[in-house]
């Protein structure tokens, strides 16, 4: 039969059969380059495809109109090829170009399963994909033979169980005429204040359809779907600071997005609170006790301690390895536990942002329970096996068209022990006494998801707060300070934490790092922490703008 | 010429409906509630003068200088691109965007704060800190108010920034002696342009279906790597206006289809062939047949490519550039030196600020006598075929000029903008997207007895051959265009076609050897090399017979706004006296270890490893 008649076909019969048609047409082009390419004399000992279905609606609107409006469907294909063995192969790491993350060039496939155009992409994309793995394979060899062994005999690919399972849902149909509609009427709420210079509504709907299959038997198809809704707004103090804020709510469906009416709340209150932050004093530099937000303490985890625990870098000679020696020993107080779960999809109520079946490698997303009553127990782990684990723990994710790595899902710290959030700032104030402070502060909000991994600077953190307090000790109302980055050491850090709140703060936003961005959450109790220290924020020294803004009512 | 001047104000009211009526009506890609469209002409300039004249009256830092000069360019584009790959789509978007860029001048028109450059000029306009200016996106439903606060924010950033390049440019002053004192503005009076075409509606499930039925041609030829057939519709809609009052409003249509592929000769060689057709609209390009069959002679040479002779050692002596060819020839030799920028003052050491140029050539002969160069920027159409690169109004809202660049071989004039230099005052209104282009060239071969007609010439070639005891010569009928090979040519190859060529190297894609008895062979692909323009002073005999050659020019990274400009050349066909072509070196890249799916006869595994 004609290719373009099965199509028709195909179509016919509905979604399904289509689909499975594509994974048909993997294996196929898969087996029959597979089989040449074991027997070259670089033999590639494993080929994987994986086939990412994109279709990203972004709505965004200014002041009551549409400011932007795409809707995109793309196929990315991306191929695993690797020559050598499981013990050592061409994604082996190199001392002096760590290349990981490099992106070849972009594949895209055809948007209709066309076995004919689908099959002549796969092999040309495979072929080029084979050349730079025996490329980088011939390097491997030649750096290993002049160089001591790095890395301990651990093999450069894990062995993992085959799987076959097909989950897939359709992609997400969004009503953009009255989400548009609706993005007019939120960014409307900014449109009567001048002085707020920019401001952006924005919908994200990403609907992604995943099929991978392997040479080791694995056939998968499932689904990751996400929204997010996100408001931004920026002015700046009299004084130059730039000062910008940003509320993100998270769902699977857009009809699962809080409702209107409180997204319109949320945005007068964010209005509010930019014009008390501009009139707000600039807190000195700080060394003390502060109470980070659940929120706060969720960013402040996935920081310093979730991208510490990312496995590939206990291997990467690159790295500061902090954390390797420190398995089975205590490094956060025994109240407290910090999980993994990529398999868990709401908290108290409130969708995760890092849930997912598979991994990029197809591996199923597993808990990992990687602190446990304070003491260091595991580490986020892909195919890419480190000392003393063999197997992957289903947290090998990437962006398409780069190569998976150990990323974070859902960051979930738990505590054993809890006050109440009243209690907690008690516990602040006495803590405040004890150090002879004035006041101590508050982390309300920090600004999420654009933060660098640690590895460039490894042995510090730096978070940036939205909005912070002065808490009082004589109880005189809490009051809004601007200008100050929160930093420190890790250990110290973690050491300094000395109380767990009874309420929970969820953040669900989007993690950059070599492979890519990608959703992730953290989330966490409120956290009593008995000394941080802040130091005062690099300040743009840029005016604000000379002449009063036009139409509406003078600017100062 | 479509050109309106009207030196009065207000004239939108007046002659504004007529030009606009249902001339731009374009719906959002997704269904967004509304058709929405973007404001009206007279809105747009009322907007502007409203800025332009509070910032002329108000805007002003304490102890610096004040703007003397404010420009305005908003610009309403929504670009439809297709791509697709052996008659399916691997690509479909259609997305509107809306920009405004603002330029402010501080000081005095002898000298203020341009054509300078410091350290940190690729920040200005874009840094983090400071609102942007340059292509600022703005929202697609754009209405009065919300286009005035914007042309409030990024005048305030332009005029701050340009305040900071006032000081430094006045601080490195103070440690030169100047030789040119050309001065580096020159105001002049008011003017009002209009050129506007009715923009046409272009359906996407259409342009997808000729995508599909173009790619689809090379599903007959499993044996080759890869293919594209890539579709561009990008109609563009200008509103200029600046502090002397001089406003413009101009329509400029694109369409473009492109098509590459890809393989390997049996020894491993690379082998690429492209075609392209640009026309301002879909309706304007080649019939759907006519671009199938230039899809499948495409296919068919590059099969025949697979097995061709290859040149086995240099050949120096005549070449025939023919058609698009010698279009090409041109293109990468003569036009992007037809220009002059002024040198940009400038605090790195051996800054190289300005674009190659012939401006010390001038006076001087580049071409041989029979050949005459004009620019006829708007100039449309060339006998059946429309030029892309046409533009009667320049981005500096200056009417493009015709001008006579080289007369009988001597170069006259080189094309400029409003930035004024030492050798040429004046505009000839050729700002494209912010730097010196040109937009439609026209070779102009005067009487003489080496233009001749296309058979003679083919006969005199011949004739040339046997003279000098030649075996053969060499036709060249398809050169690489850079855009192509920067582009679609990479997605198509996943980047396995080196996308650079050597300074002086045309890569000759379809070079034929023609020997004195008239027989032909394509030959595989070979380079002519060490070229420059100097090489265009042995042109030996041209054809009578000319066509129109329209193609994207590299702009990138010449301070220009955009990565590539449509270019239109009517060219002959042209004999060069003296080539050398060589045969490709180096290493190649071994075959396919599996081949290619579709093929059923032996195609040798792992054969060149």
């Amino acid at each position: 039969m004609e290719p373009r008649t099965r199509i028709l076909l195909l179509l016919g019969l509905g979604w399904y059969s289509a689909q499975a048609s594509l994974l048909e047409v993997l294996r196929t082009e898969l087996e029959r380059n597979a089989a040449v390419l074991k027997t070259q004399p670089q033999p590639a000992y494993f080929l994987a495809y994986q086939v990412t279905d994109l279709q990203n609606t972004v709505l965004e609107a200014q002041a009551g109109k549409l400011r932007s409006v795409s809707q995109q469907r793309t196929r990315w294909l991306d191929v695993d090829v690797r020559v050598g063995s499981y013990e050592l192969d061409n994604t082996h790491p190199l001392q002096e170009a760590s290349d990981w993350g490099f992106r070849s060039y972009p594949v895209r496939l055809p948007l209709r399963d066309d076995e004919r155009a689908l099959r002549q992409l796969l092999w040309q994309a495979t072929m080029s994909a084979y050349d730079e793995a025996a490329e980088s394979y011939a390097k491997v060899l030649a750096g290993r033979s002049v160089r001591v062994q790095e890395t301990e005999g651990v093999p450069d690919f894990s062995r993992e169980t085959a799987r076959r399972d097909i989950q897939l849902k359709a992609h997400l149909q969004l009503d953009t005429a009255l989400w548009a509609q609706r993005l007019r009427m939120l960014s409307a709420l900014f449109a009567p204040h001048p002085w707020i210079y920019s401001h952006r509504v924005r919908l994200q709907v990403s609907s992604t359809q995943k099929f991978l299959v392997n040479t080791e038997g694995t056939e998968l198809a499932w689904s990751e779907q996400f929204v997010f809704l996100s408001i931004s707004a920026q002015t700046r103090a009299d004084d130059g600071m730039e000062l910008p804020l940003y509320r993100t709510y998270f769902a699977f469906r857009a009809e699962e997005l809080p409702p209107m009416e409180q997204v319109r709340t949320d945005i007068l209150q964010l209005i509010e609170l930019l014009r008390q932050l501009r009139q707000a004093p600039v807190l000195e530099t700080y060394a003390g006790p502060a109470i980070l937000s659940g929120e706060a303490a969720g960013v402040f985890f996935h920081e310093i301690l979730g991208h510490r625990l990312e496995g590939h870098r206990q291997k990467d000679p690159n790295s500061a390895q902090m954390l390797r020696d420190l398995l089975g020993k205590p490094i956060l107080p025994p109240f407290l536990d910090v999980v993994f779960d990529p398999t868990q999809r709401f908290r108290d109520g409130v969708p995760l942002a890092g849930s997912y079946l598979y991994d990029d490698e197809g591996v199923p997303g597993q808990r990992v329970v990687a602190v446990e009553a304070g003491v260091l127990r595991n580490f986020l782990l892909n195919r890419t096996p480190i000392p003393g684990f063999a197997h992957s723990n289903g947290h090998g994710r990437r962006q398409p068209g780069l190569k998976p790595v150990a990323r974070q899902s859902n960051l979930l710290v738990f505590a054993r022990e809890r006050v109440s959030p009243e209690e907690l700032r008690e516990r602040l104030r006495q803590e405040c006494r004890r150090q002879g402070k004035e006041f101590g502060l508050l982390f309300a909000s920090v600004e999420g998801g654009f933060t660098f991994t640690a590895r460039t600077v490894p042995n510090a953190f730096n978070v940036m707060p939205l909005v912070v307090y002065k808490i009082y000790v004589d109880g005189r109302p809490d009051e809004l300070v601007r200008g100050v980055d929160f930093i420190g050491t890790p250990l110290t850090a973690f050491a300094n934490i000395v109380a767990a709140g009874s309420d929970v703060g969820v953040f669900n936003g989007l993690c950059g790092a070599e492979s890519g961005n990608i959703p992730v959450s953290a989330s966490s109790p409120s956290l009593l922490v008995s000394r941080i220290e802040v130091q005062k924020k690099a300040k743009s020294d840029e005016r604000p703008p000379i002449l009063p803004a036009p139409l509406v009512e003078p600017f100062r | 010429m479509s050109v309106l001047r009207f030196y009065r104000r207000r004239w939108w009211s007046r002659f504004g409906k007529a030009a606009w009526a249902g001339s731009w009506v374009l719906a959002v890609s997704v269904a967004v509630g509304q058709t929405w469209r973007p404001p009206r002409t007279a809105e747009i300039f009322r907007a502007f003068e409203q800025e332009l004249q509070r910032a002329r009256s108000q805007l002003r830092l304490q102890g610096a200088p004040e703007p003397y000069y404010i420009e305005y360019r908003l610009r309403y584009q929504t670009a439809l691109v297709v791509q697709a790959v052996l008659g399916e789509i691997v690509e479909s978007s259609e997305n509107p965007r809306l920009t405004l860029t603002v330029g402010v001048r501080v000081g005095t028109p002898e000298v203020d704060n341009t054509n300078t450059v410091s350290g940190g000029i690729l920040l200005f306009g874009q840094g983090s800190s400071r609102e942007s200016y340059r292509q600022r996106l703005l929202p697609v439903e754009l209405n009065d108010t919300l286009l005035r606060r914007e042309l409030w924010l990024a005048t305030d950033a332009a005029y701050k920034d340009a305040v900071e390049q006032y000081g430094q440019k006045l601080n490195l002053l103070r440690t030169r002696q100047r030789t040119d004192t050309t001065p580096d503005f020159r105001l002049l009076p008011p003017a009002l342009l209009a050129d506007t075409l009715p923009v046409p509606r272009v359906g996407r499930a259409e342009v997808e279906r000729l995508c599909r039925e173009l790619s689809a041609v090379f599903r007959s030829y499993p044996e080759l790597i890869a293919s594209m057939v890539g579709f561009e519709y990008l109609p563009t809609q200008t509103w200029y206006a600046n502090s002397e009052g001089r406003q413009a409003v101009k329509t400029e249509l694109f369409t473009g289809v492109e098509v590459v592929a890809y393989a390997q000769a049996e020894d491993g060689t690379q082998l690429v062939q492209y075609y392209s057709a640009y026309a301002p609209t879909p309706a304007e390009l080649p019939s759907v047949d006519s671009l199938r069959r230039a899809v499948a002679e495409l296919a068919e040479r590059l099969r025949a490519q697979r097995s061709a002779p290859r040149l086995e050692q240099p050949y120096i002596g005549p070449v025939l550039f023919e058609g698009r060819a010698a279009g090409e020839l041109i293109a990468q030799l003569l036009v992007p030196q037809l220009i002059v920028e002024r040198e940009p003052l400038s605090s790195l050491p051996g800054f190289l600020g300005r674009r190659q140029s012939l401006v010390h050539r001038l006076g001087s002969r580049l071409l041989p006598e029979f050949l005459s160069l004009r620019a006829v920027p708007c100039l449309r159409r060339f006998e059946q075929t429309p030029l892309v690169g046409a533009f009667c109004i320049d981005d500096e809202g200056m009417p493009a000029e015709t001008v006579t660049l080289i007369e009988h071989g001597i170069l006259r004039q080189l094309l400029t903008t409003r930035v004024p230099t030492q050798w040429f005052p004046s505009s000839t209104g050729h700002n494209r997207a912010g730097a010196p282009m040109a937009g439609v060239l026209e070779c102009v071969p005067e009487q003489d007895e080496a233009v001749q007609e296309r058979a003679q010439l083919l006969e005199f070639f011949r004739q040339l051959l046997r003279q000098r005891g030649l075996p053969y010569g060499i036709v060249v009928r398809s050169v690489a265009n850079l855009n192509i090979m920067q582009t679609i040519l990479q997605q198509a190859t996943l980047g396995k076609y080196p996308p650079f060529v050597r300074e002086g190297t045309l890569p000759l894609l379809a070079a034929y050897r023609v020997y004195p008895d008239g027989r032909s062979e394509l030959l595989q692909p070979c380079d002519a090399v060490e070229l420059s323009v100097r090489s265009l002073r042995d042109i030996l005999a041209l054809s009578r017979h000319r066509i129109a050659y329209n193609y994207l020019a590299v702009a990138a990274g010449r301070g220009s706004e955009v990565p590539y400009v449509p270019v239109s050349l009517i060219v002959p066909d042209i004999l060069l006296e003296e080539v050398e072509i060589r045969p490709r070196e180096g290493d190649v890249p071994r075959l396919p270890v599996v081949p290619p799916p579709f093929v059923q006869q032996d195609v040798p595994a792992g054969k060149g490893k």
